[in-house]
């Protein structure tokens, strides 16, 4: 009935709906008139809320979220303001009660109709790795072909923000032939299995460079003079000697180590590794490296242990440590994807070394760190199979024929397909594996004789192609669809290849135009759910696209057609499960990109001239680290408020000295407990976040307050008024961001909103913007005070002065002050239950699309009432679980 | 270079038949179709541009009023046109706040971007396209300069969606200049076909999906089924113009430049719309060009372009900046010299041209979006000079867009959040 009559005020006529006032309406009216509206009336209103002509009911989104906004600012005593007359805590009640059950009832109605969340596609990294998934092809590569997805409320998961285009429509089309190209055998033999092993002087970067300084000869952890002494200066390209000895390395590369003293990319210093993969999949890399202390031709030992850097198409493929003197083998495994050029070759970096050696020849004389390189070997691929399990889950066992000739040009009959990793046109380059770049003279490679010089496309082949299509579809469009597929579905999607086998199409074509049909309906771009308690297999999806950013296995469709998904101790464990899967990895990732903007950690880059230690290494572990510490929150079901503090960090030997803990050697990310005395501990001392909070230059405790209060403690700021001008940074006068912002306040209405923003903020400045901690600013300005070469962090000059001290002192808007940033996180610890809940937010809106609701807070404080532990904190983990459990998640 | 004859209309139109009509949807009704004869003549362009991390405005501002302005270090620089041009101050969209991300609303005036729930609008050259879009190969041309594999352009449908941007100048050629072999044409014909019945299964997939779903639900469905449509009406039209030989220049194919290369690239993405323009391959042009993230080769620029925005007024980040601004401003140059002296009928191309320049921030160091930097060159307007709004409150931007979609033929007088045409330009 309630719900009724909310629709009979609708209709009426407002000049009626003046005299349908209930008694307790006119309380509310009261309430306003004595301690609203001399601020928020209609004349001039503050901060722009109007309350006198505010509509009660609440009616459209816009007055119901400001309805929310009055409730919770009088719930938390936050208006009216401490210095105006307070209501009774009589008055207070009976109108919050009033207007609780307004929007309670509000809020119910809506969601009951149409559910929370609205029906939405795939963004494009659930496309990817759903394909991925679909075919078993885990390095495919599709998410850059579809245009950027919008975010709504924090993430990219909600229908809100996922439109759908004809651009978008037309780019899954052809993501589509790009993913069936990939997933669909180019052949019928198997490619052959490579091993290279490439001495260092294989890499002709490396040899050539050890003419000019960047790098040197090295045998038996002594300068090798065996080709030349210890150059003294540049040994240029004319000198004939030197000529000669590079024509023979390239036909008989030297074979001891080659010692790097500079990173990637100082100078024109690219040293790529000769070996170009033609066939996609996963392949094994090992290095041996070490490092030492060049002392003017003495090789000595290093103090620290330094780490090198793999990488192809611009992404990092792993670290390598370089020890003192201690030659080091690393293997990793890795999807690496056709290349076609150089410059797709893998790219050696020695990372931790400084940009700055002895590039104009003058070894004999350098003193510094260098790392030595002894060889790198590469095998694969490690396929599984052949043909692939993609294409077995397409074809099925059936057999492959070879092919025709191809044309050179395109006819009006279009070929059977473009097949993945070779050229069709030319199938004098070998479309087979994996080669090794000519011109190292010894094949570095077990059997290359045996390779085959030429292969034949092969197509597939069926004697009862409708028999076989129906056959294949069934097993393919349930996965495709991820729910059953009804008979009538299956027979318009055999008639299709039919249709086409009359046209002439041979069977792989006709079949491909089906599967793409599929990858193109709605069925598969959609997820589906309707309103209620999901259906099984709507759970299932759900529970995938939260903990594996993609589609469900097998277990999890099992599960569903046997309807015991939905039973709470089967969802308990399938959540174990699929946590313990590597795919829940991109949960991990993509949740904490998403919720703390990790994913913009490029956006600026850091003044080189005032912070010159943010380099590559750096930054990778910076953006390691936010993701691996969530995994060990979830990991150890750790308390919620970890968020603000913790004991602990997950630091590799970069990270920890940029954060000054001791003791910690190696490339490798790893859980480190902290010493009392760090400052560090919780998400807001990362460095990534403290990097995303800040513009490159300078640190503005607006924006790192706004961002804290809007992901941290889950109450985002108000946007700033029109019509106020923004601070203009400005670092040339001796003005300080902090005394902009005391000018700023000083104005009242900026005041309110800001005594709330700035505080975080505040705490924050003693974390520069690439996080390191700061007592000074770092300035460029001549007035600086000069800084002392031990006090930086490569020990050399630098660019940069002291400017100013920083002050980190402030106010929380209940007036409670802190000194420090460790007073501050004390303060915020004291309501630990607030920092779990706006966990529990972020986590149901990325999982459910959809944001907490008014009706949804009773749900919200009973997830977290399950995962309460002793000490009144709150388990991550167990969070986690409630939300999977709780009607929130369970229902649209 | 040969100049291609004007193509005839009623002879395209004869050659196309009943269905082609409007692109984009909502203007896809047979109330529409009186369109042909309200379109302007002499034939109108619009090349639409958006350096998106501001221009300092120090720079930018001339001094003095109307036609009689002491030109900037900056408007020197296209001061060759200043009788062609209109630059405006104190003019911004009402309620375009969130400092970048106000990018996204540059043609749309869609208002508050930054908001958790920012619903993008249709953009002003979407709605000339819904007009214009079938006279020419290219409806609409959707071009960005930048880093690659991200998104960004100027242009967004009906439905709020961004339509996304080609980045290769090469691309670009290929599709407006190189005529496939018959085999390579066939071919294509037959993939277009083999599309549209693609799209003709999966219309039907949604159609028995579609029931059961509430309103909001329908709602996006529905931009399936649009998109569908669409898409649709997109195939049916190339294979049109795929039919139709494609104009010759004596151009040979550019190669793209790399994203650092901003110099370079801004010229070779200028070239190829003034190449579009004269063969009246398009009418319509977007261009975003995005320094998020780039450091570019211009000479005696050592840092990323966002991160000089932030210059804290220090002289040497300043001087930097300029550098890269000033390049910008001189491959504009180039743009409206190169339109200026193209005739078409006698005429000067930029005379049927407006280009629109300017940025979302009236300062990125402060991310302000007020008071931008905007300035209107050719067109067929009377110029004027210098127009002044106030600064404090600022006229609505959507105003110019009203009077350019007015220029180009479209019988409209509102758009967004316009309040009338821009005073002051006639």
């Amino acid at each position: 009935m309630r719900y009724l009559s909310v629709v009979v005020v609708l209709i009426l006529p407002a000049m009626l709906y003046g005299q349908r006032h209930s008694v307790d309406e006119q309380a509310y009216r009261l309430f306003l008139k004595n301690y609203c509206l001399d601020c928020h009336g209609s004349t001039a209103p503050e901060a722009d809320l109007d309350l006198e002509t505010l509509a009660s009911d609440f009616q459209d989104t816009e007055s119901f979220s400001l309805g929310v906004k009055i409730h919770d600012r009088l719930r938390d005593h936050e208006m009216p303001p401490a210095d105006s007359d307070q209501p009774s805590a009589d008055e207070h009640r009976m109108v919050l009660s009033w207007l609780f059950d307004q929007l309670e009832e509000r809020s119910v109605a809506t969601r009951t109709a149409e559910g929370r969340a609205v029906l939405r596609r795939l963004n494009r990294t659930e496309y990817e790795n759903t394909l991925r998934d679909l075919f078993d092809l885990p390095g495919l590569s599709v998410r850059d072909l579809l245009p950027e997805d919008s975010e709504a409320f924090g993430f990219d998961k909600s229908g809100v923000g996922l439109d759908l285009s004809y651009v978008q429509l037309a780019r899954y089309m052809e993501a589509a032939e790009v993913a069936l190209d990939a997933a669909i055998a180019p052949h019928a033999g198997s490619p052959a299995f490579f091993q290279a092993h490439i001495p260092a002087g294989g890499c002709q970067a490396f040899f050539a460079q050890a003419f000019r300084g960047p790098t040197v000869f090295l045998r038996d952890f002594k300068y090798d003079d065996s080709l030349i002494p210890i150059p003294q200066k540049m040994v240029e390209g004319k000198d004939e000697r030197a000529r000669k000895l590079r024509r023979e390395n390239l036909k008989d590369a030297y074979d001891g180590s080659i010692g790097v003293f500079v990173p990637e990319g100082v100078g024109a210093f690219k040293p790529r590794i000769p070996f170009r993969v033609v066939y996609p999949g996963h392949y094994k890399l090992r290095m041996s490296v070490w490092s030492f202390i060049w002392d003017k031709g003495e090789v000595k030992a290093n103090t620290r242990t330094e780490s090198a850097l793999l990488s192809a198409e611009g992404r990092t493929l792993g670290y390598f440590d370089a020890p003192s003197l201690a030659p080091t083998v690393t293997e990793i495994e890795v999807w690496l994807n056709p290349m076609k050029t150089a410059r797709d070759e893998i790219l050696f970096n020695a990372a931790s070394l400084w940009p700055a050696g002895p590039v104009k020849g003058n070894v004999a004389n350098y003193t510094g760190p260098g790392i030595a390189v002894d060889w790198i070997e590469i095998e694969g691929p490690f396929l599984n199979g052949w043909p692939t399990e993609s294409h077995r889950r397409l074809f099925g066992d059936l057999p492959m024929q070879s092919l025709p000739p191809m044309p050179k040009h395109r006819g009006s009959k279009p070929p059977p397909r473009e097949p993945a990793g070779g050229d069709i046109h030319n199938p004098k380059r070998p479309p087979e594996n994996a080669f090794v770049i000519a011109g190292h003279g010894k094949p570095f490679i077990e059997g290359i004789e045996q390779l085959p010089q030429r292969f034949t496309y092969s197509t597939v082949l069926s004697n009862e192609p409708v028999a076989d299509a129906r056959r294949l579809l069934t097993e393919f469009l349930p996965r495709v669809f991820r729910r059953p597929v009804s008979e009538h579905d299956l027979d318009r999607y055999v008639s299709l290849i039919q249709s086409r086998l009359e046209m002439g199409d041979t069977f792989e074509v006709a079949m491909r135009m089906a599967f793409k049909a599929a990858l193109c309906s709605p069925e598969f771009l959609f997820v589906q759910v309707s309103p209620g308690s999901h259906d099984a297999y709507g759970l299932a999806e759900r529970l995938s696209y939260f903990l594996w950013n993609s589609m469900p296995d097998a277990e999890l469709f099992e599960l569903a057609r046997e309807d015991r998904l939905r039973e709470p101790d089967v969802l308990y464990g399938q959540v174990e499960r699929m946590l313990a899967d590597p795919k829940s990895e991109r949960f991990v990732v993509d949740f904490t990109d998403q919720w703390l903007d990790l994913s913009e950690i490029d956006a600026t880059t850091p003044d080189g001239k005032l912070y010159p230690e943010y380099r590559v290494n750096l930054r990778d572990a910076m953006r390691a680290e936010t993701p691996r510490f969530f995994r060990e929150l979830l990991e150890q079901d750790l308390p919620a408020s970890n968020i603000v503090d913790s004991d602990f960090a997950v630091l590799n030997q970069r990270l920890a000295e940029h954060y000054g803990v001791p003791g910690v050697v190696g490339a490798e990310m790893r859980r480190v407990e902290l010493p009392d005395d760090c400052r560090r501990g919780g998400f807001i001392t990362q460095a990534s976040i403290l990097k995303v909070t800040a513009n490159g230059t300078t640190t503005s405790p607006v924006t790192r307050g706004a961002w804290v209060m809007r992901r941290i403690i889950g109450r985002p700021p108000d946007p700033p008024p029109s019509g106020v001008p923004a601070i203009e940074p400005d670092v040339t006068g001796t003005t300080t961001v902090r005394e902009m912002l005391e000018a700023h306040r000083a104005n009242e209405s900026c005041a309110a909103c800001h005594a709330r923003i700035d505080p975080p903020g505040f705490a924050l400045e003693h974390f520069d913007v690439i996080g390191g901690w700061q007592t000074r600013y770092r300035t460029l300005n001549e007035d600086g005070d000069p800084v002392d070469k031990s006090d930086t962090y490569s020990g050399r000059r630098v660019a940069y002065k002291w400017g100013p001290p920083v002050d980190a002192s402030g106010f929380l808007p209940d007036g409670r002050p802190f000194d420090n940033f460790d007073d501050f996180q004390r303060l915020l610890l004291r309501d630990r239950r607030a920092i779990a809940r706006n966990l529990v937010a972020q986590l149901v809106t990325y999982a459910t699309g959809a944001p907490i609701e008014f009706a949804d807070r009773a749900a919200v404080e009973a997830v977290l009432d399950r995962a309460k532990v002793e000490d009144a904190d709150y388990g991550t983990r167990k969070l986690l679980h409630g939300i999977v459990q709780s009607p929130l998640f369970q229902t649209k | 270079m040969r100049q291609i004859p004007p193509l005839s209309r009623r002879k395209f139109l004869a050659g196309s038949g009943v269905a082609l009509s409007l692109p984009l949807l909502d203007a896809m009704l047979p109330a529409n179709r009186g369109w042909a004869a309200e379109v302007a003549q002499p034939p109108r362009r619009m090349v639409a541009i958006q350096t998106n991390m501001g221009i300092l405005p120090q720079l930018f501002w001339p001094d003095g009023t109307g036609k009689n302005y002491t030109p900037s270090k900056y408007l020197k620089i296209l001061d060759d046109y200043r009788e062609q041009m209109t630059v405006f101050r104190g003019v911004s969209h009402p309620d375009v706040d969130g400092g970048h991300l106000a990018e996204r609303s540059y043609l749309t005036a869609a208002p508050h971007p930054a908001s958790g729930s920012f619903k993008n609008t249709v953009s002003c050259d979407v709605v000339a396209a819904e007009r214009l879009g079938t006279l020419t190969r290219i409806p609409l041309m959707v071009t960005r300069i930048g880093p690659r594999n991200c998104a960004g352009s100027l242009s967004y449908t009906r439905a709020g969606v961004e339509i996304a941007p080609e980045q290769s100048v090469a691309a670009l050629y290929r599709k407006m200049f190189v005529q496939g072999s018959s085999g390579e044409v066939a071919a294509r014909l037959n993939d277009l076909k083999k599309g549209s019945s693609i799209l003709d299964f999966v219309r039907e997939s949604a159609t028995r999906l579609q029931k059961d779903l509430g309103p909001r639900d329908k709602d996006r469905l529905d931009q399936y089924f649009t998109s569908v449509r669409e898409l649709e009406f997109q195939l049916h039209e190339s294979e049109e113009w795929e039919k139709r030989p494609k104009p010759k220049v004596d151009v040979p194919e550019p190669q793209d430049a790399e994203v650092a290369e901003l110099a370079r690239s801004s010229k070779l993405m200028f070239d190829m719309i003034r190449l579009a323009l004269e063969t009246d391959s398009t009418r319509l042009v977007t261009l975003f060009i995005s320094t998020l993230g780039v450091k570019t080769d211009i000479p005696g620029v050592a840092h990323e372009t966002h991160t000089l925005t932030h210059h804290g007024n220090r002289s040497e980040t300043i001087a930097e900046l300029q550098r890269i601004e000033t390049a910008q401003f001189q491959a504009l140059a180039g743009l409206l010299g190169g339109l200026h002296d193209s005739r078409e009928e006698g005429q000067s191309l930029l005379d049927r041209t407006m280009v629109l320049y300017g940025t979302c921030m009236g300062s990125a160091n402060a991310h302000s979006n007020v008071n931008l930097p905007m300035l209107l060159a050719g067109g067929g307007f009377q110029h004027a000079g210098l127009l002044e709004f106030d600064t404090k409150q600022n006229d609505p931007l959507a105003n110019l867009y009203v009077s350019m979609l007015q220029q180009l033929g479209l019988e409209i007088d509102s758009f967004a959040s316009s309040t009338g045409t821009m005073r002051g330009l006639n």
